[in-house]
């Protein structure tokens, strides 16, 4: 457990660090010297031995990485789900709670940061849900939109833009960007 | 050098030989499957049953399984491992057939994260881990004795200790947005419409409980090993309450319920730890 959680070391991979450049980089700034060599001891003794013995967490999904909640978005954002022109959900918006509690729900909720963090290969599929969704909750559908807005900190009178958005249209709804 | 290594090794068997009460561990063998009964009940009050366990024809989101999925070819294979899993967790609570039923539901609980592997999250592994140290440990046997082997105990401290601190560590890189950012770093997080519950629009007007709850945070997550010490009741106090004003302000679910499942152990008391006390002469 020591070896696979090191706390910091587990943040770190075999490439960190090791060019030139983002050494030099490191160097430059407080505790460089510290960071890079860390960065080398990992790569040097702690991460063989991690992949010796990191597969037995597999199979039963115990890897032992930790790295909970390091920070905050660096903007507000938010996912809107549009049906036809009408915004049906809004991220913690009390007046737009369509598909909320799904959404919500802590194990569907890491595709939508994901989906808004353009990262992730399950956006579309859960973009094609929204859909399936809107199709059967609003006989007569034609447009499912599915958009991340963001917006600086702390949002109120500040300029939303929107950063990714996902559409459907009548009649095949295949879900393009 | 031989007589060193000798007597270290002596106090190190002693040291792990140690028996305890049974009563903490027994009360974490209880808590921390039902805080995973109670995910599981959630996924079907939060109308997410179907989204998570069946495939994108009849109704899930569809998210593509892990190679360690097993039931693959079966569309009742969510429900049936979510089933057992709803079924096992409160036998081991319970102490019934305790070890087949946490060998069966980690099996189970285990797919169930590799077929929606994006809801797979730290606290589920981490349960799973605690599990599976329960599995091996005297309180899951048939008849528990009054007291156990405490090396369970000690393996829960130490990965608490282990998930704290890369919690406390991993926030270095941003330490001075924790401390004294504008806007505070604990604010972005517990405002974030993704995840909070506040409003962003009226609390950013007040920055001081965010500055003040991020150097508690840090403060907290960095003297982790108190957990190992006798001072690891009082550490458990200000533990408890950062996990409940993370239930309160933030939408994750059993986390806060599962990492307070296994606080038991950490308000046992106990005595200093053996290993660091002098070698007895001669």
């Amino acid at each position: 457990m020591l070896l696979l959680a090191t706390p910091g070391l587990d943040l770190l991979d075999a490439g960190s660090f090791k060019a030139p450049e983002a050494r030099a980089r490191r160097l430059a700034q407080p505790f460089g010297a510290w960071a890079v060599a860390m960065a080398d001891l990992n790569r040097a003794v702690r991460l063989p031995l991690v992949r010796g013995i990191e597969a037995v967490q597999r199979p039963l999904r115990i890897a032992q990485s930790w790295s909970l909640y390091n920070g905050g978005p660096a903007d507000v954002r938010r996912l809107e789900l549009v049906v036809d022109g009408v915004v049906r959900y809004r991220s913690n918006d009390p007046a737009l709670t369509w598909l909320a509690p799904t959404l919500r729900y802590r194990r569907v909720r890491p595709m939508v940061v994901a989906l808004c963090n353009r990262r992730g290969e399950n956006a579309e599929a859960l973009v094609a849900w929204v859909v399936r969704r809107a199709r059967r909750d609003y006989p007569g559908t034609t447009e499912v939109v599915a958009r991340c807005v963001e917006a600086p900190w702390p949002e109120a009178g500040q300029r939303t833009q929107v950063v990714v958005q996902y559409r459907a249209e009548a009649p095949g709804f295949e879900v393009v960007q | 050098m031989n007589a060193w290594v000798r007597a270290a090794w002596a106090r190190w068997v002693a040291h792990t030989s140690r028996l305890e009460d049974r009563r903490a561990l027994t009360w974490v063998r209880v808590l921390a499957p039902l805080a995973i009964v109670g995910d599981l009940l959630a996924m079907a009050r939060h109308d997410a049953l179907a989204a998570v366990l069946y495939p994108a024809a009849l109704g899930g989101i569809g998210a593509p399984p892990a190679p360690w999925y097993l039931l693959g070819r079966w569309a009742w294979g969510g429900p049936a491992v979510w089933l057992v899993c709803v079924v096992c967790m409160p036998l081991v609570s319970l102490g019934v057939a305790t070890r087949w039923a946490i060998v069966v539901g980690v099996v189970a609980y285990a797919q169930l994260g590799h077929l929606f592997t994006p809801g797979d999250r730290a606290i589920d592994r981490l349960l799973r881990t605690v599990l599976l140290i329960l599995l091996f440990s005297g309180v899951s046997a048939p008849n528990p004795p009054a007291r156990v082997g405490a090396w369970a105990s000690d393996l829960i401290r130490w990965t608490l200790v282990l998930v704290y601190l890369a919690a406390g560590v991993a926030k270095l890189d941003a330490v001075a947005n924790w401390l004294w950012g504008a806007p505070p770093e604990l604010y972005t997080i517990l405002a974030d419409p993704l995840a909070g519950r506040l409003d962003p629009g009226f609390w950013s007007a007040h920055p001081a409980p965010f500055l003040a709850g991020g150097w508690a945070t840090l403060l907290l997550e960095l003297s982790a090993p108190l957990i190992l010490t006798r001072f690891a009741p009082v550490w458990a106090v200000f533990g408890a309450a950062m996990h409940v004003a993370i239930a309160l302000t933030m939408d994750l679910g059993m986390f806060s319920f599962g990492m307070l499942s296994l606080y038991p152990v950490l308000l046992a008391p106990r005595r200093p730890v053996a290993a660091l006390s002098p070698p007895s002469a001669g």
